[in-house]
């Protein structure tokens, strides 16, 4: 649909363009087969939901007000778990229980990865006291390493089983 | 805007001095309405059932509009009035309390009509008890006329359908309640170039929906073919 159409296009399937707007949109729609077109299919919509229009004027049945009221008083007591039903609420609901579940994810792998130094345990304490292992003596950081590794492991099994070389 | 049944109570424009009386009467109209509603929000029982009792004659026609069908409508409006005791805390005033209630109340039957679908009842009992009526009682002649009405009006639910709930809001106000589109950026508190965005936008996707629907051939009069 072209320039002259769109500005006034409210106006003219309303009735209600004129003057030099009107004859804009005429010679426009005059020599524009696809905007005329477009314009012949919108005046159908309009007829066609002319269909939705009440053909008579309608009220309720006497009493409206107490009907309403008592659907009210329905919903208010109506059981805690029909909630559930509501779309809105379940759709929350579903949410906040997949941001919960991802929080507990991540404290428990979190949980699992970090060792658990027992301050009771003297290589613990050990290796907590050794300065770190910068690379420069090999001797000094297989201590490192190996004293980590029993505070970790919490005895001292798992480093007699560990290929160490004597040097 | 006038000369239909069912028209929402808003004044026309026109004159300088008329117009400017409506915008007097609108305002009068909002402060009264706004009050109302803040009646309402503070839980007074009267105000309550002031508001069912200024709209529900309104509410109940749009419904019937729809769905042609007076225990439906009856059954639709009661729902409409119990959400707008439920809701009207959250109504802010930005738009008319009838605009919101409007909206309400088409959500409502579009709802109740994809549950009616879902519940895939054949397509002779999806039509109104009085439309059902009217079949068997009408001449031979007038049943063809009483079919593509009903042809027609399903169409109409159908191509709005496609819309999104405000588009098919707007199209609506617009086509079936008459209103121009001054009135609609009162209604709505928009300004009216947004209105006139809007109803364009909603028009193209019409315009698309129809296309799919009829399979090409569109709703208009065949009077030219359309361009290759």
């Amino acid at each position: 649909m072209h320039e002259p159409l769109i500005e006034g296009l409210e106006e003219y399937l309303a009735g209600a363009a004129r003057g030099a707007r009107l004859a804009a949109i005429e010679n426009h729609l005059a020599g524009c087969r696809s905007c005329r077109l477009a314009v012949a299919e919108m005046r159908a919509h309009q007829q066609l939901f002319q269909q939705l229009r009440s053909p008579e004027e309608c009220c309720p049945a006497p009493g409206f007000y107490a009907r309403v009221r008592q659907r009210i008083e329905a919903r208010r007591t109506a059981s805690i778990w029909s909630i559930f039903l509501e779309p809105a609420f379940s759709r929350r609901l579903s949410y906040a229980s997949l941001a919960l579940l991802a929080v507990l994810s991540a404290a428990v792998w979190q949980g699992s990865a970090e060792p658990v130094m027992d301050q009771g345990n003297p290589m613990v304490v050990f290796a907590l006291e050794l300065p770190d292992a910068p690379g420069l003596d090999p001797g000094h950081d297989r201590a490192v390493v190996l004293a980590s590794l029993v505070a970790a492991g919490g005895d001292g099994d798992e480093v007699a089983a560990l290929p160490v070389s004597s040097d | 805007m006038s000369g239909h049944v069912g028209v929402l109570p808003f004044p026309a424009g026109g004159g300088s001095a008329s117009a400017a009386q409506g915008r007097s009467r609108v305002q009068n109209r909002l402060t009264e309405e706004a009050a109302l509603v803040r009646r309402v929000q503070s839980g007074e029982e009267d105000a309550f059932r002031s508001l069912v009792e200024r709209y529900q004659n309104k509410v109940y026609s749009i419904i019937y509009g729809i769905l042609r069908n007076h225990n439906d409508a009856e059954d639709i409006a009661q729902q409409v009035f119990a959400k707008v005791y439920f809701s009207i805390g959250n109504f802010d005033l930005r738009s008319s309390l009838l605009t919101w209630i409007y909206k309400i109340t088409v959500n409502e039957c579009y709802d109740y009509l994809r549950k009616r679908r879902v519940r895939k009842l054949v397509y002779e009992s999806d039509l109104g008890d009085e439309e059902g009526v009217n079949m068997e009682r009408s001449e031979p002649d007038s049943g063809p006329r009483i079919d593509q009405q009903l042809e027609r009006r399903d169409l109409a639910l159908k191509l709005l359908e496609k819309v999104s709930p405000e588009d098919r809001q707007l199209m609506l106000l617009k086509e079936v309640e008459g209103h121009s589109v001054e009135e609609l950026a009162r209604m709505t508190g928009m300004n009216e170039n947004t209105i006139k965005v809007k109803l364009f936008r909603a028009r193209q996707k019409l315009l698309k929906a129809a296309q799919r629907l009829t399979h090409g051939k569109g709703l208009r009069p065949v009077t030219e073919k359309e361009p290759s």
